[in-house]
Order: structure tokens, then sequence, then C-alpha cells
């Protein structure tokens, strides 16, 4: 059997792969209700309807999935703080920014009374910026969290962007997963409701019950406003995210003197001009075209 | 259980051809065939999904029936964008149909020719015809979307969306997120009811032929070009610009008043990627005299593939066709 499912796997779209191997495990569930049902005379919400909802609802949860995978695959292909932790000039930095620090403080203490004053600005802001990473789960990051300073210009404010976007995209995927599960609940309750009266007579009539009950509640749930507008918001705030986070990428390899990369925003660039310089030649390879014709034309008119 | 599934053997295209002509990434291919008609063909398929839906497999082969009625059939194939062609845009499209048709109007020594869309390519098709009417003999558009104000969860989706903080996150729209948009405007029915009846018919050898067939059709989605993105949905879905006598291409309005020529609209009544309001209230704009719809009752694939479709609607629509190729 696994030697098939290998095989299955590598011959099939993977989309349709997925959705045949989560298709058996719904059917293997569907038996059991079934055969408590059979055996009871009466359906309640059994464990299995959740097991149902597991296999079949990741769909609804698939393109934030992907975009959270590809995030972590860049991040494991750029581990940024590990780079740039072992660089002599960062450590350089490192010294210069430390020793900045240090003689603020004495200046600031021999110009302030009393001694035990509340916190320079400098600390203040390393703190807040700290406090403010702890919070996006952004810790053990040598750069982001002792060289705010070092950031290109832009870069900063796309990566507080990208956390801002981040935090509104979780709090939106808690009410979407909410909605799609209350729907799901719902249509599991009518299900209910029909096994008491009129009953199902046979598993494919309980089959059918079942999928019009869901297709009911899921019909109107994906032309509900709130659903939409639940959706749009989850996409907003997730591509935003994505958008600030390449940005802020791009910003640090694009303003390192020592990068031998160029950035997708540069060679975009780079696209973008060989194609509207393919429309021009076209464009003149047309009225060469017609010029002939009427060049020939006038000649066999002489 | 699943043994039957390896022995699977899925091959699209069933008809010969030759590619005549390739830019980068758009092709035109040459179906081979004995030409009876003088008036060729040129289907103009869409930027999303591949064309060999029309030639699917043997039994539900649109240009294979085309083909036997001694139809010349060529075909633009849009291929499969990548981040360098990002920046396409529509009118590339529309350029690049110019091309085709320029190209077979020399080839077959004709004025015009019968310009055959489906989906989105009826949309293209029906933009190059209000653009070029004196080329286009004949216009058949299946599936169209044309009308992009109608109420389908799709409609209602891309309504909702902002396409270019899509596509400046990203480039292009991928297929893998176009296979997953697809299938959840329509979850229960794609997601749980298609493949529990897949798995009632496991041993049956010809089911899963045909369920496979359109399944690695499904999935083969290529991306679209992020600037198409955002016109398609800005343009077209948002402003419903084509209907409104907003829509230019190359500075020029694409104007419905010039679809002159006789129209064909096959729709399927139960489509719900493109229902039928998508496409009437175009047909009752034109002042085309001689147009004419047909449908099946049938979803936005099925009218392409399924049998029964086959047996009437396409003998029918290729009957239509035949009538106005000499």
């Amino acid at each position: 059997m696994s030697s098939v499912i290998i095989d299955l796997y590598k011959k099939l779209p993977k989309e349709s792969f997925e959705l045949l191997i989560h298709n058996l495990s719904v059917r293997e569930y569907l038996k059991d209700i079934w055969r408590y049902y059979e055996l009871t005379g009466n359906l309640e919400y059994l464990k299995e309807f959740d097991g149902i909802f597991e296999e079949l609802f990741r769909f609804f949860f698939r393109p934030f999935e992907i975009v959270m995978f590809n995030e972590r695959v860049i991040r494991s292909i750029i581990p940024i703080q590990e780079i740039l932790f072992g660089r002599e000039i960062v450590d350089a930095y490192t010294d210069f920014l430390e020793s900045l620090i240090s003689h603020m403080r004495l200046t600031f203490q021999l110009f302030s009374e009393p001694i035990s004053s509340p916190k320079l600005p400098v600390d203040k802001f390393l703190d807040d910026w700290r406090d403010l990473l702890k919070k996006f789960e952004v810790g053990g990051g040598i750069l982001l969290r002792d060289y705010p300073f070092a950031l290109p210009e832009n870069a900063k404010n796309y990566l507080l962007d990208c956390f801002s976007y981040w935090k509104d995209f979780v709090e939106s995927y808690e009410s979407y997963k909410k909605l799609i599960r209350n729907t799901y609940n719902r249509a599991v309750e009518k299900l209910l409701e029909l096994s008491r009266s009129p009953g199902f007579g046979s598993f494919e009539k309980f089959m059918e019950s079942f999928q019009d009950a869901l297709s009911g509640e899921f019909d109107s749930l994906l032309r509900s406003e709130e659903y939409l507008e639940l959706q749009g918001k989850l996409m907003n705030t997730l591509f935003d995210h994505i958008y600030c986070l390449r940005r802020f990428l791009e910003l640090l390899i694009e303003n390192n003197p020592a990068s031998p990369f160029a950035t997708v925003s540069q060679i975009d660039e780079a696209y973008k001009r060989i194609l509207d310089l393919k429309r021009k030649v076209s464009e003149l390879e047309n009225r060469i075209e017609k010029l002939e014709v009427e060049i020939c034309s006038r000649k066999s008119e002489k | 259980m699943l043994e039957k599934i390896r022995e699977v053997n899925v091959k699209p295209w069933t008809c010969d051809f030759e590619v005549v002509h390739e830019d980068w990434l758009f092709k035109l291919l040459h179906f081979k065939g004995e030409r009876k008609h003088r008036i060729p063909l040129l289907f103009v398929y869409a930027f999303i999904n591949r064309p060999y839906i029309l030639d699917l497999h043997e039994d539900v082969s649109v240009v294979r029936k085309l083909i036997k009625e001694g139809v010349d059939v060529w075909m633009v194939d849009w291929g499969y964008p990548k981040r360098a062609d990002r920046f396409l845009k529509i009118e590339d499209y529309i350029d690049y149909i110019d091309f085709c048709v320029e190209l077979i109007r020399k080839e077959c020594k004709v004025e015009s020719l019968t310009i055959h869309g489906y989906c989105l390519g009826s949309t293209l098709a029906t933009i190059y015809a209000a653009l070029h009417p004196e080329k286009v003999k004949n216009l058949v558009i299946q599936t169209p979307p044309l009308n992009f104000d109608t109420e389908n969860a799709l409609a209602l989706w891309a309504k909702h969306i902002d396409p270019q903080r899509i596509t400046r996150a990203v480039g292009n729209v991928s297929g893998e997120m176009l296979n997953i948009a697809f299938l959840l405007i329509d979850p229960i029915r794609l997601v749980l009811g298609k493949y529990q009846g897949l798995i009632d018919n496991l041993e049956d050898p010809r089911f899963l032929k045909e369920f496979y067939s359109m399944d690695f059709w499904i999935f083969d989605s290529p991306a679209v070009a992020g600037n198409v993105f955002e016109e398609y949905i800005d343009r077209w879905y948002h402003k419903n610009e084509i209907m409104n006598g907003k829509y230019t291409v190359g500075g020029k309005v694409v104007d419905l008043n010039r679809i002159t020529m006789p129209v064909l609209a096959l729709y399927a009544e139960k489509d719900h990627i493109t229902p039928p309001s998508a496409v009437l209230p175009f047909l009752e704009k034109i002042p085309s005299k001689d147009k004419k719809a047909m449908s099946v009752d049938k979803g936005h694939i099925g009218l392409t593939v399924s049998k029964s479709s086959h047996a009437k609607l396409w003998n029918e629509a290729i009957k239509w066709i035949v009538e106005r190729s000499d």
C-alpha cells in the first residue's frame, strides 16, 4: 500500500493527490459515524466530525499555509542574524554604538542632576525597540535586537510595517477560523436534526444529506458580507506583510556594497524595460513593413 | 484499492498540430486536417488553465469534431508566464491575436476568419473583434465573461480584493493560488463531493481515465502575469469597463457597437465561474443581426467535456460555424 501511495504522490497533481487522501480519511470517519447511527438509531456530535473538519477545511487555510511555509524557507535561506553577527564591520559598529551610548550617558550625567535621572533617550529607545521585537517574537536576532541604527533608511519602516501587518493578519485569521468552524458546526447540527426525522435509510443517503447540509451553509457563507470582508482583510494584511518583508530584505541587500546579489525588484525593473523595448521594436517593425508596402505600391504605380 | 489509479495514463492533445510561430511566451498552433471550408478558425484560449481542454480525449474533443467537418483549425497557446513576464499587458495578448490573424489571413488567403474564444479567451476575442471587425468573419464565445457585474461567488470575491496589493507582493499570481481559489468557490462539491465520487469508482478504469484527464488539466495552471491580473480584476471585475464602453487597448476604445459580425454564444446554465448573466446582457447590447445563444444544463467545464454536450450542443454549434465558413 505504501509504495502505491508514494507512486501516486509522484504521479498525480499535488492538489489532486492531497484531495484524494483526505477524502479517504473522510470516508473512514463517515463510515464510523454511520456505524454508530446504525447501532444506536441515533446521531450525536461525535469526535469523527472534528476529524472531518480537520481533513477537509485545511484547504480554506492553504493559501496562508503556503505563505507561511515560503516565509520560513526565506528565513532559512537568509539567516540574517547569523550572517551579520560574525562580520567585522558589524562588530566595529557594535563597538562604536556602545562607546557612543557610554559617551552620551557620561555627558548626560555631567550635565544633569540628580544622577538617578530617567534613562537616556537612546537607552529608552533600545528598550522599547527590544520590547517591540519581543512582541513580534523576533527574539535572538542580534541585528534586529541590537542594531536598529544600522538598518538602511527605509528598511526600518518596512520592518515595522511588516510586524504590524502580521499582527493584523493573525487577528483576522483567528476570526476567519472561527467563522469557518461555526459554519461547519451549523451544518453538522442540521445533519443531526435530519437524523432524528426522517432519518437516512442508507449510507449513500446519509452521505448525500451531509453534503447537502454543508453546501447549504457554505454557499451562504461564501457570499456573506462578513466572509467577504474578512477574506479581503486577510489577503490584504498577508500580502502587505509579504511585500514589506521582501522590501526589508531587499533593502538590506541593495544597501550593502559588498552584496553580490541583485534583488527581485531590481530584476523586475530590468524585465519591465526589456518588455517596453520589445513593444517599441515590434511597433517599429510594423511601421517599416507598412512603409515597404507603400513604397512597393508606389513603384508599381510608376 | 488505489492500484488502478497508478495504471491511469493521461495524455492530452489527441490531434496532431504544428507550432507555426513562437514569440517568447506565446505560440500559434496549426492543427493538421483536410481543409474543406474557406474560412479558417482561430481558437483564442483563456490565460488561465491550458487550451488542451478543447482536445482532452477523443470522445470529447471539440478540435477533432471541427477538423472532421473540414474546418481549418488554429489555436493560440499563451504558455506559462514566468517572473520575466510580470509586466505583460492585456494589450500584448490582443497584439498577438492580431499577429496570428494576419499570419492566417496571408497563409489561407482570406480577408477574415472565425475567432472562437474560450472563457477569458472569449473576452480577448470580443475585444479583438470590436477593434478589428473587418478581420473577424464570425465570433464564437464559449462560457464568456463579458459582463463582470454578476453575483456569483467568484465575482463577489474578485470585487473584494485589491489586485495591486497582491501583485506588488508576489509578482505573478501563481497557478497554485488560483487552483485553491477555484476550489474554494464551490468547496463542498469540489473538495468533498467530487472526490467521494472518485472513491466510489476506484475500480472503474474508464471512470478513472476521464476523472484524471480532467484533474490533470484542472491543476495544470499557469500563473497569471501580474499586470494582466491587475487589469483583469480592476478594469473588468471592479469597473466592468468592457460592458460600460470604457475599456481601451492602446488608446483605442473597445466599442461593442462594432460587433456586427455573426455571433454565437455558448453558455452553461450551472456555470459558477461565468454564469448566464455574464453573457446574456452582452448579447442584448451588440448590434449584430445574426446572433445566437446555445446553452446546456451543465457547469463551466461540463459544457466543453461532457458527453451530453457533445451529443447535442457541439453538433449544433459546429453546424452553425460550418454554415458560415464558406
